[in-house]
């Protein structure tokens, strides 16, 4: 398998195998797209377009970038940011954004928390087992909030869990305040958001794999190729301590949610 | 022939001339000319007009700057470095070298590596949730733009350099 300094890239050679493995790994998130899922949720932004990049530009760019430390992967590294665990739940949908938030709370400059997603996954489903949206996950998010893993912990399915004070005051700590949806099915969408002014982490629900993840930087993989390294809730036993790369061929996203303002930490 | 000077009654001017007992103390009916002012409300007003230079003149000599170059405002009473970066929510309005300064993680681990803490957030953002030092320094700033650093209890507002090596540079001044 092809990789980019240790992290395994995936594309029309190899992607089946992570369609396979979503069935080991449990859930995908939701079939059917809802194209007002995310604006539903009160998008600031839905469909925000950055200032036009062309492709010719993006390998220096993205180098240059890459140097000054200016992408999110920069701040995972700084801000220990943990890769997350759905195990057999189908709520990556929520995974995937809240991995976002915690990269986002590490580009603040301090230690990214742990969060738990499964408290307002399972919430929001009442309990089901069911995939979703990025855009439901962030009204979930909004109504509940996301409790610190510390307050939290595991994925306990006893409803006075939920209900204890504690958690729920800890959860309203952490939050979205700011999101911003970029074009769907758009790479260049992606790399006009990266290579702007302000790189955020952002939501990416790829159709083909039934999965959602979040993306935190663009690679330069050939003279001409490109991709996405993301962070899946697979464990850091899947790809490279959970990181993976997503050719361009496979990095259109049928949603894809910039992770803009997140409320701060308790001191 | 007789002299035609007489003699000083020197006892008669020890004593002091006695007043007749009927005589009635007559006083004026207008005192005495003395100067007393009598103000206008055009006076006031002049006054008025002179104590609000003074005042606000007084404010702008003594007003916290954010504009470029370092400026020692107040203290804040908590030790050791610290760096807080406040950009503005539209980023347009910074230069090209700004974001880089204010996005570059690069910039956090310089800080850190000298022994400081930082912070970067939008200026849209509420912070009532973070360490006490950090709404201190953000309630120092006026405006995005800006970065405060607070060391040895001694806050200095900046504006954002233009540039990552640039923003180093100034850094090293504070080390």
């Amino acid at each position: 398998m092809a990789s980019y300094k240790g992290t395994p890239i995936f594309d029309d050679s190899n992607y089946r195998q992570l369609v396979s493995q979503t069935d080991k790994h449990g859930g995908s998130f939701g079939s059917g797209f809802d194209p007002q899922a995310v604006g539903r949720y009160g998008s600031a932004c839905p469909g925000v377009e950055y200032a036009n990049i062309p492709r010719s530009e993006w390998k220096d760019r993205i180098e240059e970038k890459e140097r000054k430390g200016l992408f999110p992967e920069a701040w995972f590294k700084r801000g220990n940011v943990k890769i997350l665990n759905q195990r057999s739940w189908g709520y990556c949908w929520m995974y995937g954004v809240v991995g976002g938030m915690q990269l986002r709370y590490a580009m603040t400059g301090r230690q990214a928390p742990h969060l738990n997603p499964f408290y307002p996954a399972w919430l929001g489903k009442n309990g089901a087992n069911r995939g979703g949206w990025g855009g439901e996950a962030l009204g979930y998010i909004d109504k509940y909030g996301v409790p610190l893993d510390s307050v939290f912990s595991g994925q306990p399915t006893s409803r006075s869990s939920f209900d204890r004070h504690e958690v729920k005051e800890n959860a309203k700590l952490h939050k979205v305040w700011k999101f911003t949806e970029l074009r769907r099915d758009s790479f260049q969408a992606l790399m006009n958001m990266w290579l702007s002014d302000n790189p955020l982490p952002v939501s990416q629900a790829f159709n083909w794999w039934g999965h959602l993840v979040y993306a935190m930087r663009p690679v330069v993989i050939g003279s001409d190729a490109f991709g996405t390294e993301i962070g899946n809730s697979w464990d850091i036993s899947w790809g490279n301590q959970g990181r993976g790369i997503i050719a361009e061929s496979k990095a259109s996203a049928a949603e894809q949610i910039c992770i803009d303002i997140v409320s701060t930490l308790a001191a | 022939m007789s002299s035609p000077l007489k003699p000083i009654d020197f006892e008669a001017l020890r004593k002091p001339q006695a007043k007749p007992v009927s005589s009635p103390t007559v006083e004026p009916h207008v005192r005495p000319t003395a100067y007393r002012p009598t103000l206008t409300v055009r006076d006031w007003l002049n006054v008025a007009l002179i104590c609000a230079v003074v005042f606000f003149g007084c404010l702008w000599l003594f007003r916290g700057s954010d504009g470029p170059g370092p400026n020692p405002g107040p203290v804040v009473d908590v030790d050791g470095l610290h760096v807080l970066v406040l950009t503005p929510d539209d980023r347009s309005s910074l230069t090209s070298g700004q974001n880089e300064f204010a996005n570059s993680a690069k910039i956090a681990d310089w800080v850190e590596q000298n022994g400081g803490k930082y912070r970067r957030y939008p200026e849209s953002q509420d912070i009532t949730n973070e360490e006490q030092v950090w709404q201190e320094l953000r309630q120092s700033l006026s405006s995005p733009h800006h970065l405060a650093v607070l060391k040895d209890r001694r806050l200095t507002k900046l504006e954002i350099p233009d540039g990552i090596d640039a923003g180093i540079r100034l850094l090293e001044g504070f080390k």
